[in-house]
């Protein structure tokens, strides 16, 4: 009962600091962990609920499901709009799971310094040699937007990576 | 179960260990039985192994021998019955089987047939046959069961012709024993009829055994020569009134026996009258009245010379027995 | 309440093997294993942080950033356990302490500990490696105690990390009546604990206090990640295990005695019957199946005659004819016992030896009633071959004859 209530605990903590930290833009971001668990429903059918990934027993080998909502509070559209999410240490990127509406999704395999559509990031090795990155070599993924996000504007983009 | 058979087992091989030694060698349906032992080292420690317990049954050798006891040809005399020849049958095989006994009496190459009367058994094993208690044998009601190396005394009882023998004559008597699971020639098998119900196998002796007893006719022949000679009183040899005759009889034995109680009489012929006083038996004057002498004259019977010999053998002095009478 | 029991046993033995100095006494530390899954480990903070730049009418904008979302890895349990031979550990007749080597791995992403236990499985169970045979024949006699992890009796593992391992082997006896190819199959088990020995529950967490893998709070939440049942434990269960076998390397010997009547004094050689006089053959025979493992070394082959017999001094040879002692010898008279290797690279293969039963140390003598070969002189020591050794295939046969009496 003692570690549980630490927990709780320690979550109303992070949420608090979040809050102060992301205050100051008018296009506020919000990442959320989540998982997606598989459980039998009141009709004893399997059912896929997705749960906060803090409060889900997430051990290596699971898949995150790692999620970035916006909203946009500014007077004046806002334009090159790009949100970028570094890999989390510790995940490898699952292939094809990037989702953005109306967003040009790229990826880096230099820590930023680089973007490509999937497929056609190049990494080199050891020996200099250019070859194409796999998923698990992206560091960074973007969201490019086309267009932009008029006042008011909310919406969500997300990629799925799994626990080494 | 299995503690019954290993018994069962041991009580067998006790059985063996304690069995003496048969001259008719190992009983028939002897399980000999055993398993060699191996000891051997694998790698590991030694190990003591046994092979499977092989099984060799004794199967049954049928032999059989009759032999002939009496120490010499039984000595019969004519007429004689219930002459007893004494036999013994011998199992000589391996296993225990009962014998057919059959007696014979008509036998090829003797002087006189007997008449077979019975064969009795020896039923108190003393070798000698005593009437009333031994048994009678009734084929295939008693046949002897003899055990391997048993045997049984078997007497075989004849007899003997009255007439047509002569004194030396010989009569055989065969006695037959013949094992009731088979007999033939030696080899000859008879499946599973042993003991036990091994093999049976018939031995050297056909499974049969035949021996021959021997009566001998045993007669004495007493013969008399009578010879008068005739004196009258002139002196010379006429039968005339008067005249005297000397009668001298010879009695001579013959024969392989004794003629025991040998009593010579002589009628005095008619018309002629006893000498008194003249009887003599080997040139000794006897008496003649009937009295302690041998001889009397018209004692024992009215009108005859009456002489007792006692027994007479062949070997014997010739009797000479001698009277006058005078012719009337 | 095993693994108290185990400990108590395990105490004074361990005392002992530090008295006589035993090297091994201590047990090893962990080590790595060969293929590690390299797991994030337990109680790592993952945290996700999105910044985004964007322009307002043409001129940018301070780049604003996410709040930093995180979760804690929970523990993934996992234990492996892992038979360390390619197939059954051959042993002998007789032999005790016989080693199953197997490795025990925390496939998982925690410190943890382990429990073990050895089970002796029942005839019968199927055999853990391909070939025969199928299923196991005997239960070989685990020794107390019959764990020993890293050489040290126990059967507890020290405190693993993940992707590291410990030798664990079992130790058994193997019965003197075991034949060649006999299999005996056992298992180890590993039941995951925390390092402090409490029971591991799914769902529950545990603190981590301490070394390379400390934070603070909870682990969170441990899942049984064993999703293969082992050959002794079900899926999920935080339990490992494995099976391995025992297989007995030995001679394979068959051993029989035949008894043929061969001669009557009747019949001689047609339908001849065992009747007294009679000669019977007897005709023993030792083969080490050419399928066995392992030589084996005769040392004696003993026959005993029964006092209905006499031991046929000459090896007579049956012939339509008698009487007995008109009959041949098949040596020379006074050699009553032949000896016969075959299927041998012996210079002696297929050729008959002949012995006298004499009391004369020629390697077969008649002791009554014990006829006696003895093979580390019937068939001595030569090029491959120790003295009275048959190795696989090979065919030793003594024919001797006996009189009926």
């Amino acid at each position: 009962m003692m570690k549980k209530a630490l927990f709780i605990l320690a979550m109303l903590i992070f949420t608090a600091t979040h809050a102060v930290a992301a205050d100051k833009s008018p296009l506020e971001l919000v990442s959320v962990n989540e998982v997606d668990i598989t459980v039998k429903n009141s009709k004893g059918v399997d059912e896929v609920q997705r749960v906060d990934a803090a409060k889900a027993k997430v051990v290596p080998g699971d898949t995150v499901i790692f999620t970035t909502r916006y909203s946009y509070a500014g007077g004046k559209p806002a334009t090159d709009v790009v949100i970028t999410n570094p890999m989390p240490e510790h995940m490898i990127y699952t292939d094809g799971t990037a989702e953005g509406k109306g967003t040009r999704i790229e990826f880096s395999a230099d820590k930023g310094a680089s973007y490509a559509p999937a497929g056609k990031v190049k990494i080199k090795d050891a020996k200099g040699k250019e070859r194409v990155a796999a998923a698990a070599d992206y560091t960074h993924i973007r969201w490019v937007f086309k267009g932009a996000l008029e006042k008011g504007a909310k919406g969500e983009v997300f990629f799925r990576a799994k626990v080494k | 179960m299995r503690r019954l058979i290993l018994t069962a087992t041991i009580a067998i091989l006790a059985c063996l260990s304690v069995s003496s030694v048969y001259a008719a060698g190992t009983p028939a349906g002897t399980v000999i039985s055993n398993a060699a032992k191996a000891t051997y080292t694998s790698g590991g420690p030694t190990v003591t192994t046994n092979s499977n317990t092989v099984n060799v049954i004794v199967a049954e050798v049928i032999n059989v021998t009759v032999t002939w006891q009496d120490a010499a040809n039984v000595t019969v005399s004519p007429g004689q019955t219930n002459a007893v020849l004494i036999f013994k049958v011998t199992n000589t095989g391996n296993g225990t089987e009962p014998f057919l006994l059959t007696g014979n009496a008509t036998v090829a190459g003797d002087q006189f047939d007997p008449t077979l009367a019975s064969i009795y058994l020896d039923t108190n094993g003393n070798g000698a046959y005593d009437s009333g208690t031994d048994t009678l044998y009734v084929p295939n009601v008693n046949n002897p069961n003899l055990a391997a190396d048993g045997f049984v005394n078997v007497f075989v009882l004849a007899n003997i012709p009255s007439s047509g023998v002569l004194d030396g004559n010989l009569g055989f008597a065969t006695l037959t024993a013949a094992s009731k699971t088979g007999t033939g020639a030696a080899g000859t098998i008879f499946a599973l009829q042993g003991d036990g119900g091994v093999d049976a196998i018939i031995g050297a002796s056909g499974g049969s055994a035949i021996a021959t007893g021997k009566y001998v006719i045993s007669s004495v022949l007493v013969s008399i020569n009578k010879a008068a000679t005739v004196s009258d009183v002139y002196g010379g040899t006429r039968a005339i009134t008067g005249s005297t005759i000397r009668y001298s009889m010879t009695v001579t034995a013959t024969g392989s026996g004794t003629a025991v109680g040998v009593v010579i009489t002589d009628v005095i012929p008619a018309y002629t009258a006893y000498t008194a006083g003249t009887l003599k038996l080997n040139a000794v004057a006897l008496t003649d009245n009937k009295d302690g002498d041998a001889g009397d004259v018209g004692g024992t019977t009215a009108g005859t010379v009456t002489v007792s010999l006692g027994n007479l053998t062949s070997a014997s002095a010739v009797q000479t027995i001698v009277f006058n009478v005078t012719i009337n | 309440m095993n693994k108290k029991l185990a400990l108590k046993i395990a105490a004074p033995l361990l005392g002992i093997a530090f008295a006589l100095g035993a090297p091994q006494g201590a047990q090893a530390a962990p080590v790595p294993t060969a293929s590690p899954n390299n797991f994030t480990q337990a109680c790592t903070q993952i945290s996700n942080t999105a910044t985004v730049n964007f322009t307002v009418g043409g001129v940018g904008q301070t780049p604003g950033a996410s709040n930093a979302a995180s979760f804690q890895v929970g523990n993934r349990a996992n234990v492996l356990v892992v038979k360390q031979n390619a197939a059954p550990v051959s042993v002998v007749p007789g032999s005790a302490g016989n080693i199953l080597t197997f490795k025990v791995i925390n496939a998982g992403n925690y410190r943890q500990r382990y429990n073990l236990a050895s089970l002796v499985k029942a005839i019968g169970t199927a055999n853990p490696f391909a070939g025969l045979p199928a299923n196991s024949t005997f239960t070989a006699t685990e020794q107390v105690p019959a764990i020993y992890v890293d050489g040290a009796p126990g059967a507890v593992t020290a405190n693993i990390d993940p992707d590291f391992e410990q030798t664990v082997t079992i130790l058994a006896d193997i019965g003197a009546a075991q034949v060649d190819g006999d299999l005996s199959v056992h298992a180890l088990t590993a039941t995951t604990t925390y390092t402090t020995g409490a029971a591991v529950t799914q769902g529950a967490g545990q603190s981590i206090v301490g070394g390379a893998l400390a934070c603070t709070g909870n682990v969170g939440d441990v899942v049984f990640a064993d999703t293969v049942a082992g050959p002794d434990d079900a899926v999920r269960d935080a339990v490992g295990s494995d099976r391995d076998a025992y297989k007995v390397c030995s001679s394979l010997l068959s051993f029989s005695k035949t008894a043929t009547t061969i001669w009557d004094p009747i019949n001689y050689t047609t339908i001849q019957k065992t009747i007294p006089g009679a000669l019977v053959r007897y005709v023993v025979t030792v083969s080490n199946a050419g399928a066995a493992c392992r030589s084996a070394v005769l040392t004696t082959i003993t026959d005993g005659l029964s006092g209905n017999l006499t031991m046929d001094a000459n090896l007579k040879v049956a012939a339509a004819a008698g009487p007995l002692t008109a009959l041949a010898d098949e040596s020379a008279a006074g050699k009553g016992f032949k000896v016969l290797v075959t299927g041998s690279a012996r210079a002696l293969n297929g050729v008959a030896q002949y012995f006298t039963t004499a009391n004369d140390a020629d390697g077969v003598e008649l002791l009554a009633p014990n006829i006696t070969a003895t093979l580390a002189t019937v068939l001595p020591v030569e090029g491959a071959y120790l003295a009275g050794e048959i190795k696989p295939g090979e065919t030793v046969t003594l024919t001797f004859n006996v009189v009926i009496n």
